[in-house]
């Protein structure tokens, strides 16, 4: 009486693992450009089973609360051999702007994994270089300049400036080309003491995300520039 | 018919080793959650927290949401996340005379894989207010980090 259940488990754990039915995916990474005024972009990672067997998802999550997975067919996990379907990525879009990477995990019953990346990028159409103007504490007092390029394929003015510290970085817009290439000047009244402020420059642009962009200027330590490269350097490396 | 005899053998044989495992967690204690990080085997631009721990000044930034930010981030950390949920350029704005006045910034998400301290250590290395080399990723995440 003891060997049929015996029997029975003996073949539960030998198909469990010989069983090679897997999903492949045509595409692991899928790069998305979102407008300027998306909120949600969609990425569609399309698979199919290649295998001679049953291909069970087990669960599949993103580790992200801002990209949601959905699996076609309802959401269905087992897909028999030669069955197509998708994993759909649903993406919120911040204002966060630049390249983010976000996964998707699809853990199969037969303990594969996938990793699905969605790679959205969401542009600039304003540029600010450098981001950061800095002086030094005590040192020249002399003009720095924002270089600033909006993006040509998106009609686009400066409306304004205000900054959170005007009194200690007095500013000056220069208007190299409208609607192209501005100036954007800055001259601290003094650096005999550390400060920071931040320049926001206003546009007309009609999608809420690319209205507002923002600069930085800071009057730091003397030195500390270089001098943390090098000390931290040396920390690390256990000197 | 049923085999009863195989059935009760099982249950048996689960309630002996259930009653072995909760005997073992408590002589043993649970099992280490810690999160190993070896140095060499880390990708550039990362660190372990044990190493992290040793720099001086660091400003440590919570890429996660505000909500475990504020249920449990590290000490004195600043939020700066690219959660969809928050206004970027806020944040960098309290987050900057923190960044101003760092010699190291180490980023930590909630797990390595989370996809938010690479691009929000990359926001920070483009102020230049601090040498590349001295801007990390946390290695293992929110996850590696002690609390004291």
């Amino acid at each position: 009486m003891k060997l049929p259940f015996i029997s029975a488990l003996l073949i539960w754990g030998a198909s469990t693992l010989i069983s090679q039915a897997d999903l492949v995916f045509e595409e692991t990474v899928i790069e998305v450009l979102a407008a300027p005024d998306d909120d949600l972009v969609t990425a569609d990672f399309i698979f199919k089973n290649t295998g001679e067997e049953l291909a069970k998802i087990d669960r599949y999550d993103a580790p992200c609360s801002c990209l949601e997975a959905q699996i076609s067919g309802g959401g269905k996990l087992g897909w028999q051999p030669g069955e197509s379907g998708t994993v759909k990525g649903l993406f919120k879009v911040g204002n966060f702007r630049g390249t983010v990477d976000k996964n998707i995990s699809i853990l199969m019953k037969n303990g594969k994994s996938h990793t699905l990346t969605v790679r959205m990028t969401m542009p600039e159409l304003l540029k600010i270089e450098p981001k950061t103007l800095k002086w030094e504490e005590n040192g020249e007092a002399d003009k720095k300049t924002f270089e600033i390029t909006l993006d040509s394929e998106h009609s686009l003015s400066i409306l304004g400036i205000t900054a959170t510290n005007a009194k200690k970085f007095p500013y000056e817009l220069e208007t190299v080309e409208e609607g192209k290439k501005y100036r954007l000047h800055v001259t601290p009244t003094a650096t005999d003491s550390r400060g920071f402020g931040l320049l926001r420059i206003k546009t007309d642009s009609e999608y809420k995300k690319h209205q507002s962009y923002q600069a930085y200027v800071v009057v730091s330590k003397a030195g500390a520039y270089e001098k943390t490269a090098a000390g931290a350097s040396e920390k690390k490396a256990g000197k | 018919m049923i085999a009863i005899r195989p059935i009760l053998e099982a249950l048996v044989l689960l309630v002996l080793s259930a009653g072995v495992a909760v005997g073992t967690w408590m002589w043993t204690g649970g099992p280490s959650r810690e999160v190993a990080c070896d140095p060499d085997k880390i990708k550039p631009g990362y660190i372990c927290f044990a190493d992290a721990e040793k720099l001086p000044s660091v400003v440590w930034v919570d890429a996660r949401t505000r909500e475990l930010w504020e249920q449990n981030g590290y000490p004195d950390s600043v939020l700066l996340t690219d959660h969809p949920s928050e206004d970027f350029p806020s944040l960098m704005a309290e987050a900057f005379e923190a960044l101003a006045t760092a010699e190291v910034v180490v980023v930590y998400c909630a797990t390595e894989g989370c996809g938010s301290s690479e691009p929000v250590s990359q926001k920070i290395r483009e102020l230049e207010l601090i040498p590349e080399e001295n801007i990390f990723v946390l290695a293992g995440g929110w996850k590696a980090l002690k609390h004291e």
